[in-house]
């Protein structure tokens, strides 16, 4: 059991299969301090357990509810901090609304609480807003990957009088991003991969007769609150268009590469949809693949600044057909190789680790000895 | 010799912008033959080489923040404080075993079954517990039912329920600071405090005929008390006093001016009362943007005039350093556009910040702590930036420091909310075309129009060099939307009704050319701004579209138009409407103009400052990046265009204006 460590970050999902901004922050925040890190992780079946990642120790915590529930939330919640108190780690990271309530059953007050609020507080429910009130008092830092989902949750949450950075959702660091290379040749396809949900992702957009000769591979888990309805889309597909299951973010990663496009579009119906700000985008710029992108203020103003992808006129079939359509004119063409340089000079100036972290960085304090 | 006494119950210290409009105001005043006068906040302590008699006087100034502290906060605060812990009792309750018993309640044996080995026995006895209370909440359910006339019950209790929080409700609406109560109380504080305190004044310097009393920043309330210390003090009562009104009455622009009458006659309620109630004194009432001016005369009681904006100083020599400092200056507020300005220096970091071109100089302070939240986050990532390079003043600056900071700024940035500013004026603006300083402003607002005559001059010389001009007239057709069929256009002026409705034109660029110049002549009436979009048509058959939103520029004959790039481009459409079309417009005649540039480099597409179309960052930026790559023009139009502007706004012009307009000496 492990009974020494320094920092500890709650994790929310279980580590090392996406999302490896949480990972990056810890271990950046480890390599800050000196200090060595744990992960408590909820049990999700899924997923394989793991002891260690990159340098980082996991610990996973079973509950006796399904980890999303809310009585597995309590439960998690309590056995973490539990932990917590056990280990009385100098810092603590709190991985997104989810996991806040766990500052309110500390029984010490840890030297630096990080708070990386990765969803808006309104994605677990309208309680969530009070519980982030009721912990800001014990907060040092909060790291936001959105500036908009930031600028709405300081409102609601009490948190203007808290240091906030905003390090966005790009894990790559600044050396392994050097080393890659964009791929010369590409498939010619456009590939869309990640959360497959009617009401949240559009797949009806892809069973439309007027897209059927657009070479478009979808990949993904087929969730949501129409699950049934969302697979019996992905069933009617036709044409040019193939879902291709849901496979490991490994073998996503080994193929995103010869892709020609990737797609970003989230139905902007609550706030944490609109202000997206998906870690695949950022994976995709960083390989190299331009981002077909609905208008998310994150999305659109980082297309725009580098020039690395299309960004569709609004969230409609319409101009979802006319984006792709206009993907298909432009590949190959000195216009795309435009925008891959775009992504390279994104990766190497911007979106890179590295980058994102000195905006932390600068926030923390040095800690009691 | 006269006096000129100036009223700001809001100054309260030497600093600000409310102290800086005075100082400009006296200094005029006293050079214009006046005895000065200043009348201030109590709290205002002058420095001791304060050149002026001043007369530290009034208790409330005119915002809710310099309003006296309610009791009743005392009670909020351990209301607060109260409920507060009851929060958090409960969310710790919720987040442990209490909780999660509670959640499976319904089904209590699949709390244990689903923990065989983690449920302690201590918390087997809650199980058990609650077990029982299920049991019990079933039991009263079945008592419930027994009840006779249950509906009769059940609706008394939630009138009853309805009737505490309506009490609960009103009682908080009464005593929270933030709450309508408070509003209320406050503006008849205000309103007596300015009486009382304007009339002790008034006797205290012993106003007179000739004497000019000015009140730069006021609202119903200070009007209505300056009307009550007319009562109080009759012999004083004959200087002549000059009213201005900063803030706008109505929301957005003139077509909606109507609907929103019934809201405002609380306020022209104020505004008939003050005429009632006038015993022959001498008032007369200003606004200092002519949008404004329109507004007040909306109300049809008292005439408004535009007076100019005091607060600038004649263009220095030019000294343009290196890198051009990119300059904002203001708190950091939604409504100014603070939060641009990360996205803005990021997208010119690479080329411009990094290369030395240029240095943002970013005013940060917040007018309110802890400030609002879009400018908490903003300044969060300016912060984050290299403060050789982004410089962030994070105080509020003396006069000097302003001025200091003015003076050096190479491109004032002013990326305001256009709707909060379509009437507003903003006085950073006009200090900076005083000083000769290129400006990065929005469109289809008051900030645009003030440099829509340069803007119109430039474009008009453009044409007239050695260009490829194109006869308006019987290329332009009439559509009502994009893709309909069109009809040609035979009779000038056409006349634009009704929404969607635009002129087009469609045309093969002459080979060499690299600009069109479109530029419209119409009865662009108050409120109305030109749409003008360019398509442009590839060799390949792809379309790029730019649009611009332009004001039209006053000058006899009412111009509006614009530049485009159009290089490569082999054929344009061109699309001319009116911006926002809640009423008609008359395009009387259409010009264009395609236009090489000279040598191989590129041309300006303005003059003095850059509009942008669009409230994001990459138009902004793109606007910057046009006055940064044309600097030299850009400033040179401005110093050139300085001296018209002060000419117009300086206080020597405001104080000559409240003198004209002393009774008995309206010109």
């Amino acid at each position: 059991m492990i009974r020494d460590c320094g920092v500890v970050q709650v994790s929310d999902i279980s580590v090392g299969f996406g999302n490896y901004d949480s990972l990056s922050l810890i271990e950046s925040i480890g390599d800050h301090y000196g200090l060595s890190a744990l992960i408590l992780e909820p049990d999700q079946w899924d997923k394989p357990i793991r002891d260690r990642i990159r340098n980082l120790s996991v610990n996973r915590i079973g509950t006796s509810n399904h980890f999303r529930s809310a009585a597995g939330r309590i439960e998690f919640v309590s056995r973490v901090a539990a932990w917590i108190n056990d280990l009385r780690p100098q810092v603590v990271i709190i991985r997104c609304s989810w996991n806040i309530p766990v500052l309110l059953k500390l029984n010490y007050r840890p030297s630096l609480v990080i708070y990386h609020s990765t969803e808006s507080t309104l994605y677990y429910g309208n309680a969530d807003p009070d519980f982030n009130r009721l912990a800001a008092a014990k907060i040092d830092v909060i790291v936001f990957p959105e500036e908009n989902r930031a600028a709405a949750d300081a409102l609601r949450c009490g948190f203007r009088g808290i240091p906030i950075a905003i390090a966005y959702n790009c894990p790559v660091r600044f050396e392994e991003a050097k080393k890659t290379a964009m791929r010369p040749v590409r498939n010619g396809r456009i590939l869309y991969s990640g959360a497959l949900d009617r009401n949240a992702t559009f797949v009806d957009y892809y069973a439309d007769r007027r897209l059927r000769s657009l070479p478009i591979d979808i990949y993904g888990y087929i969730g949501g609150s129409d699950a049934e309805g969302t697979k019996n889309v992905l069933e009617s597909l036709a044409g040019g268009i193939v879902y291709k299951g849901y496979v490991d973010t490994l073998e996503l990663e080994s193929v995103r590469g010869d892709y020609a496009f990737s797609i970003t579009m989230w139905n902007p119906s609550n706030e944490n949809q609109r202000f997206a700000c998906p870690c695949k985008f950022f994976e995709s710029i960083a390989s190299g693949v331009p981002p077909i992108a609905a208008p998310h203020p994150q999305c659109k103003m980082l297309i725009e600044r580098y020039g690395c992808g299309i960004v569709m006129d609004d969230w409609s079939f319409k101009s979802f057909q006319a984006a792709l359509t206009e993907a298909r004119r432009i590949y190959g063409t000195p216009a795309y190789q435009a925008m891959v340089d775009g992504c390279r000079t994104a990766t190497l100036e911007e979106l890179n680790w590295d980058y994102q972290f000195a905006r932390v960085r600068r926030l923390l304090p040095p800690l009691n000895p | 010799m006269p006096r000129f006494i100036l009223i700001d119950h809001s100054i309260e210290d030497i600093g600000g912008h409310h102290y800086g409009y005075a100082r400009y105001v006296l200094r005029a005043a006293s050079d214009l033959g006046y005895t000065p006068i200043l009348a201030t906040n109590r709290r205002f302590k002058a420095a001791a080489d304060f050149p002026y008699r001043f007369f530290p006087t009034y208790t409330i100034g005119f915002w809710p923040r310099m309003a006296k502290a309610l009791p009743s906060r005392h009670l909020v605060r351990w209301a607060g404080a109260i409920f507060r812990a009851w929060r958090l009792f409960r969310t710790r309750l919720l987040f442990s075993e209490i909780g999660l018993l509670w959640l499976s309640r319904g089904e209590p044996s699949e709390y244990l079954r689903r923990r065989p080995f983690e449920a302690r026995p201590r918390t087997t006895l809650l199980w058990i517990a609650g077990g029982i209370a299920s049991a019990l909440r079933t039991f009263a359910h079945v008592l419930w039912f027994l009840i006779p006339f249950r509906a009769y019950f059940v609706s008394t209790a939630s009138s009853i329920i309805r009737f505490a929080q309506q009490i609960v409700r009103h009682l908080w609406d009464a005593v929270s600071p933030a709450g309508s109560w408070a509003a209320w109380r406050f503006a008849r504080a205000k309103r007596a405090d300015f009486a009382n305190s304007t009339a002790r004044l008034l006797r205290g310097v012993a106003a007179t005929s000739g004497d000019i009393v000015f009140v730069p920043t006021l609202a119903e309330p200070e009007m209505l008390g300056l009307l009550d210390a007319f009562q109080k003090t009759p012999d004083c009562s004959g200087a002549s006093f000059h009213l201005l009104f900063r803030r706008n009455l109505y929301r957005g622009r003139e077509a909606s001016f109507a609907a929103q009458d019934n809201e405002l006659l609380p306020v022209r309620n104020a505004f008939l009362s003050f005429r009632e109630r006038l015993d022959g004194q001498d008032v007369r009432f200003y606004t200092d943007t002519e949008e404004l001016t329109r507004q007040y005369n909306r109300l049809g009681i008292f005439p408004f005039q535009t007076c100019p904006i005091p607060h600038t100083e004649p263009p220095l020599d030019d000294a343009t350093s290196e890198p051009v400092r990119v300059t904002y200056l203001g708190d950091a507020r939604a409504e100014k556009g603070y939060q641009y300005f990360p996205p803005l220096v990021q997208n010119l970091w690479r080329n411009y910040a990094v290369q030395g071109k240029a240095k943002f100089v970013i005013q940060s302070n917040y007018n309110v702590e802890p400030g609002e939240a879009q400018a908490v986050v903003a300044r969060s990532l300016l912060q984050a930036f290299p403060a050789d390079r982004v410089e962030l003043i994070l105080t509020a600056c003396s006069s000097e420091r302003y001025r200091e900071l003015l003076l050096s700024a190479g491109v004032m940035v002013l990326p305001y909310d256009a709707q909060q500013y379509y009437a507003r004026s903003s006085g950073v603006l006009i200090e900076a075309l005083c000083a000769g300083i290129p400006v990065v402003v929005p469109s289809h607002c008051w900030l645009s129009k003030q440099i829509g005559d340069p803007v119109s001059r430039y474009l008009a010389g453009l044409t007239n060099g050695p260009v490829a001009k194109v006869p308006h007239g019987s290329e332009w057709r009439m559509s009502r939307r994009t893709g309909q069929p069109q009809s040609a256009i035979l009779d000038w002026p056409v006349r634009l009704s009704g929404s969607g409705r635009f002129i087009e034109t469609r045309l093969r660029v002459p080979p060499g050319q690299r600009y069109v110049v479109v530029r419209a002549a119409a009865d662009w009436r108050p409120g109305c701004f030109a749409a003008i979009v360019c398509e442009q048509v590839n060799e390949d058959g792809s379309r790029r579209l730019q649009k611009e939103i332009v004001s039209p520029a006053y000058e006899g004959y009412c111009w509006a138009g614009a530049m485009f790039g159009i290089d490569g481009a082999a054929q344009i459409v061109l699309r001319l409407a009116n911006a926002f079309p809640d009423g008609p417009v008359a395009i009387r005649e259409v010009t264009l103009a395609f236009v090489t540039g000279p040598g191989a480099g590129p041309l300006p597409r303005s003059a003095v400052g850059v509009v942008y179309r669009e409230e994001s960052s990459a138009s902004i930026a793109e606007a910057v990046r046009e006055v940064l790559d044309h600097y030299d023009h850009y400033r040179r139009t401005a110093r050139e265009f300085a001296s018209k502007v002060y000419h117009r706004h300086n206080a020597a012009a405001l104080v000559e204006m409240l003198g004209k307009n002393v009774h008995g000496r309206v010109e």
